[in-house]
């Protein structure tokens, strides 16, 4: 168990060195090195938009705008070791800001009455089954922490931090979502 | 089952994520990365030995220069001075305090919009340049400055007074620099300010910034519209339409020294527009005006809002005054004076009327008058 906890420590102590990196050469304009922060971090920003916005084609939006605030505010990142909590900050104030604006834009929408609701759109469709689960089982907190936890990799104490919540929060968040999402997968 | 379940869950999140890769890169492209907060230098580490010596000696330097300047100057204090301080008011109402070398030794946030637009931000030890650009970046990013919502109020005290205008230029050039690449221009009042108790004290008690406070007495002195009763409804009002009633004030040849006035307020319609809608609304034409008069002043509905002041004086001597929205051109009816020699009674008037209805642009040209108020053009 320990040697499992002590690699997979290592592998992401790796990964942040690795962002680092290539944020000090994205700092320097370098578009090569954002392609491969991208390549390295998608799914981390991806899953984590989905997870607070539970809409894929809202998600794709935060996703492509996080990166390129990143590009835009890599000069101003002070190596921590921590990159990964620096990018999902940006994220997070990209995604707050995007519900302030649509509360703004519902309530002017509610004025018309011939405004579609529930309209269908192609790119909001989930093609896999257990994420459809995931969004469909978890309320958006549980869904946060597990992502962070499980697919960014980072640590709860970490997370609490970063959400500015207490860790027993967190923590009880987490070890709710898993059991909720182990009664899906034995229920499958 | 549990490394089972979290594979399974990082798969799923895996197999969703689209590729955007080629619009990030292209999108990044087009983006202009933010510079670097400058920092303090830090020194080379010396060795111990030295580290030792040269702190046990700076003890002692500092102790006979303590002793020294104490005897000498009782009042002199170690702590560096406050030189200068720069009042930014957007509704987000900041205070940053500069010491001689234009170094950010404080930044204040006055109210909890300001506290969003600081977000955590050190800019202490920062030079005047990055905090600026730091801070109106960040009213940018957050929506207090947009394309509708595009002026800014800056206020210097310092106590060089002679370099006031050096720093009322400096700064607004540097807050224009930042939206140079936008499509967002910034309408700034830029003023020196003398931040007195009174000042103060009037400002505290209407819940307003120094530099507000200090625009307000200025609007009140200069404008014959404006009384002193008028200062306490002026002050509920965004510095968007204080910022319009002041530019458009009459120039009476007396304007401030320390005062610097840039860029344009975006507004929905134009003065011509305003007058043609309460023509429009009269159901008459630019023909029947013998003179008109426009200002820009503080709604009298109480609606805390700066709207077009119209009076119209037409030839049948009936004269009519009306108030017309910046945004939505609604036109509301403000007093009639019916000349008694011509009993002919406006066309059904009414007290809230909108002026969207009709295209007054091609019933009528704006009627032409030497005494209408717009000095600076269109705002």
């Amino acid at each position: 168990m320990l040697v499992v906890f002590t690699l997979t420590t290592e592998k992401l102590q790796k990964k942040n060195a690795r962002i680092e990196a290539l944020l000090a050469e994205i700092a320097n304009g370098d578009l090569t090195a954002m392609g491969q922060l991208y390549d390295l971090i998608k799914t981390d920003v991806f899953a984590y938009a989905l997870s607070k916005l539970g809409n894929k084609s809202d998600a794709d939006d935060i996703m492509q705008d996080t990166f390129v605030r990143v590009y835009k505010y890599a000069k101003q990142y002070q190596p921590k070791g921590k990159p990964m909590a620096w990018i999902i900050r940006i994220e997070l104030n990209l995604i707050r800001r995007h519900f302030q604006v649509k509360s703004r834009t519902v309530a002017f929408d509610e004025s018309f009455e011939n405004t579609p609701s529930n309209e269908y759109f192609e790119e909001d469709v989930i093609n896999n089954a257990f994420l459809r689960e995931i969004l469909k089982t978890l309320n958006e907190d549980e869904r946060e922490v597990i992502t962070l936890h499980i697919v960014s990799g980072m640590k709860h104490r970490e997370i609490a931090k970063l959400l500015q919540k207490p860790l027993s929060t967190v923590l009880s968040k987490y070890n709710r979502a898993i059991k909720k999402l182990q009664l899906v997968v034995k229920e499958r | 089952m549990a490394k089972d379940l979290k594979n399974k869950i990082k798969t799923a999140y895996e197999s969703e994520t689209p590729d955007l890769r080629e619009r990030v890169l292209s999108a990044c492209e087009n983006e202009i990365q933010e510079p670097a907060p400058v920092r303090m230098k830090q020194a080379r580490k010396k060795p111990v030995f030295f580290r030792r010596l040269i702190a046990v000696a700076a003890c002692l330097i500092l102790f006979i220069a303590g002793l020294s300047v104490g005897y000498v100057l009782p009042e002199f204090s170690t702590a560096k001075a406050e030189e200068t301080c720069v009042y930014l008011d957007v509704n987000p109402s900041l205070e940053i305090s500069l010491d001689k070398d234009n170094t950010v030794l404080s930044c204040t946030a006055k109210n909890a919009d300001a506290e969003t637009v600081l977000n955590g931000m050190q800019l202490e030890s920062v030079e005047l340049k990055t905090a600026l650009h730091a801070i109106v970046g960040s009213m940018y990013v957050n929506g207090y400055l947009t394309s509708d919502e595009n002026s800014m109020l800056i206020s210097v005290e310092t106590k060089n007074a002679d370099k006031t205008n050096e720093f009322l230029s400096y700064i607004t050039a540097q807050v224009h620099e930042v939206f140079a690449n936008s499509e967002t221009e910034c309408a700034i009042i830029a003023q020196g300010v003398t931040a007195n108790a009174e000042l103060k004290s009037k400002a505290e008690a209407l819940g307003v910034s120094v530099g507000k406070m200090h625009l307000l007495d200025k609007m009140v002195g200069s404008m014959d519209d404006l009384t002193e009763q008028d200062v306490s409804e002026l002050a509920e009002m965004s510095i968007k339409d204080l910022s319009l009633i002041y530019s458009a004030k009459p120039d009476t040849g007396n304007k401030p020294k320390d005062e610097l006035i840039s860029g344009s307020v975006n507004v929905g319609v134009t003065m011509d527009e305003a007058v043609n809608a309460v023509l429009n609304e009269l159901g008459k034409t630019a023909a029947d005006v013998e003179t008109y008069d426009v200002r820009i002043l503080p709604s009298k509905h109480g609606k805390k809002r700066a709207v077009y002041a119209v009076t119209l004086l037409l030839k049948d001597g009936n004269s009519y005054r009306y108030e017309v929205d910046f945004q939505t051109k609604k036109v509301t009816e403000i007093s009639t004076d019916t000349s008694p020699n011509n009993p002919t009674e406006p066309n059904e008037p009414s007290k809230d009327h909108s002026g969207n209805g009709g295209n007054s642009d091609e019933k009528s040209e704006t009627p032409k008058n030497e005494h209408a108020q717009n000095p600076h053009g269109e705002p």
